[in-house]
């Protein structure tokens, strides 16, 4: 990867990552990085939430158009798709499943499009804990189903970083499936 | 201007940059400015709510407190409503002028403006702007040109509820999570934020751009005139009715300070006086206040925030007054209610506050989302989401799209936005044709449609054709007034008289609106062979000429006559373009594209 480039306004050579030039302090055109890269974070699985946000916080207050009110258009502009960037970015990354997704098409993975289940085993217990969450109907069965489901997340989450550190690609993406019906689940029990 | 008074003359010189906050309300409007560390409130004839109210004499307008001793019927009430539906609709139809809504509410814009120039004695250009969170994009749009056409320099657009919350941020340093509840004369806005130091953030919004405290004085007087009269409502004629509606706003207003009410009310053939009871107010308001309960519980349930974790709720909107929404809502949700800063001020305070940190600089960063989900109409007529509701703005999305039917070359692009999956139920905000694409078999062009959302919540969109390189071939583009962008262009470029002089911008407008149908009729010159007769070709081709001329001199009324002509001569035209042979649809989805 490239290491420097030339400030579009005033040509000094400056970082390739650099948002701003150190000479002149003019925004500089985005480049395309990785999520992880956007915040400058260890490409894995864990993260603390608390230092994302922060760091969301910080290139928010760099890069928001709000602070390139009576900056020249193009700085308007760069800040415009900067700030975009960082928006999705964020989104990503604080998403456990698309975390994933970002992960493992960064460890060279193919997602194939379709998204079913392996494991016939797995597909019946995601059919079973649908219809059980569809057919609730009182307060007290809701919770429990929502605490049996937050177990199971839990679960697969563990499974997932455990697949993350012996780079098996194939089972993360397995169980990745499974968390995200297992979220859907939660979600729609609300 | 004399009839303008000056409450705190002689304000101190300074060289911070001033900026208004402007609150255009359904019922009221109100403008502020910050001037040294404090804000002050533009008064109207002393009063710090202007009635957005517009009445029409000999061509001249008078707004607001201005307007004294007219006729209730011939005054122009709630224009903001209009900008829901379609701002560009005429509200004003006389034979002495056609206005529409956008129309109107310069008028209100311009005014403002007059006031608040005269109040600081210096010319102003620079506002901050506030829509309700719920406003779609045509509205935001449509309020922004307006006030562009008043000669402002709207330097950003913000949600109303959010500007409450950067009020008491700042002002009462509120920290934590915060519901607004801003109950406005003809909308309704929830949002829920994250305040804390030097970031406001906002979380998640729902609400109803057509449910308002208006809505409560119809359901009041309906309640009283069944209760006293055994009437409906909908048989009183037009004029006595607003005059009832009006008596039964007043009645509601007392209310806040008695529990029953004496009234003399007269419905035409009769008059009588009544002995109103409190309860019957409360009765007749239940149902919507109920809905505004579903909206804030739908609202934490899809932020996934349970009401216990939320700090408190605050109550924004003149119409958040009545008792009953506070009880109903402590009732519900056993929470804190804070109203301490005036409900009908506070977003034009938090609008006046932002506006001057962003021309004056500052540590605070206020972030924002937006209120509905943007896509574009695929296959058998449903909705594909690009941007969904509640995304953090300014967002950028590109997506890519191909063709369902073999030699396709040409494909119409339908944006919308809303929540629902058919896109008849959603709002259409503007069509275009993309051609030119080389034929090739169903499903192997790639369409990179492209969707740019600003912190304005105005929204870009762009479509190449990736395999030709063609952008943006936009041909037929239903929606033909000044866009955004070039007006942008023009309050921050070349244009600076533009500035000062409304004559030349409506005259500038206008001239960029012919130069774009000329483009758009040369573009799909080649089918107007094969679609038109000889005879309408021969018309159209007349009328351009005709245009080009006019072009180059300064007659905005012939050129719109012009534009008006042409429009109509190309109707049938631009109709059987987009029905003829092109498949309607953008065929299915093949991947999704999100940059990171
Ligand atoms: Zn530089």
């Amino acid at each position: 990867m490239t290491s420097s480039k030339n400030c579009w306004s005033c040509n000094k050579t400056i970082g390739y990552k650099d948002l701003v030039c150190k000479a002149c302090g003019v925004l500089q055109k985005p480049v395309e990085l990785n999520p992880f890269d956007v915040f400058s974070l260890a490409k894995k699985f864990e993260i603390n939430k608390k230092i994302l946000e922060d760091k969301y916080f910080k290139l928010q207050s760099l890069l928001h158009p709000d602070k390139f009110i009576n900056a020249s258009q193009e700085e308007k502009h760069f800040s415009n798709v900067h700030t975009s960037l960082v928006n999705n970015a964020f989104k990503i990354l604080g998403d456990d499943v698309s975390r994933i997704k970002a992960l493992l098409e960064y460890s060279g993975y193919q997602i194939s499009e379709n998204e079913s289940f392996q494991d016939v085993s797995v597909l019946e217990e995601i059919m079973e804990l649908q219809n059980m969450s569809m057919s609730v109907e009182s307060e007290s069965e809701k919770k429990k189903i929502q605490s049996h489901l937050k177990v199971k997340i839990k679960k697969e989450i563990k499974k997932i970083s455990q697949f993350f550190n012996e780079k098996k690609y194939k089972d993360v993406h397995n169980s990745c499936i499974k968390l995200s019906y297992l979220q859907k689940i939660n979600i729609n029990l609300k | 201007m004399n009839l303008v008074n000056i409450s705190e003359p002689g304000i101190k010189k300074s060289s911070e940059a001033l900026c208004l906050g402007i609150d255009f309300g359904t019922t009221n409007s109100v403008c502020s400015v910050k001037i040294n560390k404090k804000i002050i409130y533009i008064e109207d004839f002393k009063k710090r709510l202007l009635p957005s109210v517009v009445f029409y004499e000999n061509q001249k307008a008078l707004v607001g407190n201005q307007i004294k001793n007219k006729s209730i019927s011939d005054l122009i009430f709630s224009v903001k409503r209009f900008f829901t539906d379609n701002p560009d609709q005429i509200i004003f139809d006389q034979v002495s002028a056609k206005k529409t809504a956008i129309d109107v509410s310069k008028e209100i814009f311009s005014y403002i403006k007059n006031i608040s120039e005269n109040f600081l004695k210096q010319n102003i250009d620079d506002c901050v702007l506030t829509v309700p969170a719920y406003f779609d994009e045509k509205a935001r749009s449509g309020i922004m040109r307006s006030a562009f056409l008043a000669g402002f320099n709207v330097r950003r657009l913000i949600n109303e509820p959010t500007a409450a919350a950067f009020a008491y941020g700042l002002e009462k340093k509120k920290r934590g999570l915060f519901l607004v509840y801003d109950l406005g004369g003809g909308t309704f806005d929830v949002s829920l934020l994250e305040l804390r130091e030097g970031v406001f953030r906002v979380i998640g919004t729902g609400g109803d751009a057509r449910l308002g405290g208006d809505d409560f004085d119809i359901l009041f007087a309906k309640s009283i005139l069944k209760e006293f009269f055994s009437t409906n409502l909908s048989e009183i004629k037009n004029d006595l009715k607003i005059k009832i509606v009006k008596k039964c706003q007043s009645i509601k207003e007392n209310f806040l300070k008695k529990n029953k009410i004496l009234e003399s009310i007269n419905i035409g053939e009769e008059e009588r006086k009544v002995n109103i009871d409190k309860e019957l107010l409360n009765k007749s308001v239940e149902e919507p206040i109920n809905k505004t309960i579903t909206i804030v519980e739908n609202l934490l349930n899809e932020c996934n925030v349970n009401i216990s974790s939320v700090d408190g709720l605050i109550l924004v909107g003149g119409s958040t007054r009545l008792e009953i929404i506070k009880n109903k809502l402590v009732e519900k949700f056993n929470i804190n209610i804070f109203s301490d800063l005036d409900p009908d001020l506070v977003v034009s305070c938090g609008a006046a506050m932002h506006g001057y940190e962003l021309l004056n600089g500052s540590k605070n960063l206020l972030l924002d989302v937006t209120p509905l989900s943007l896509g574009i109409e695929t296959m058998g007529g449903l909705m594909e989401k690009i941007i969904p509701r509640n995304s953090p703005i300014p967002a950028i999305r590109e997506q890519i799209f191909t063709t369902n039917e073999n030699s396709q070359t040409s494909i119409k692009i339908k944006i919308l936005q809303g929540e629902r999956e058919v896109t008849s139920a959603n709002n259409t905000l503007d069509e275009f044709v993309l051609s030119g694409l080389e034929p090739k078999p169903a499903g192997i062009p790639r369409i990179k449609v492209r969707f740019s959302l600003d912190v304005d919540g105005i929204l870009f969109v762009s479509a190449i054709d990736e395999s030709s390189g063609k952008e943006n071939n936009l041909v037929v583009k239903t929606n033909d007034q000044l866009s955004i962008q070039e007006m942008r262009e023009l309050v921050s470029s070349s244009f600076q008289n533009a500035k000062k002089d409304i004559d030349l911008r409506l005259l500038i407008e206008t001239k960029i609106k012919a130069t774009k149908l000329i483009n758009e009729i040369n573009n799909v010159k080649p089918m107007m062979k094969k679609l038109c007769s000889s005879e309408e070709s021969k018309e159209i081709n007349n009328i351009i000429k005709l245009m080009k001329v006019e072009l180059k001199s300064d007659n905005k009324d012939k050129i719109n006559n012009l534009i008006d002509d042409l429009n109509e001569k190309t109707k049938n035209f631009a109709q059987k373009i987009i029905d003829s042979n092109f498949s309607n649809f953008v065929g299915k989805e093949i991947d999704t594209m999100d940059k990171s």
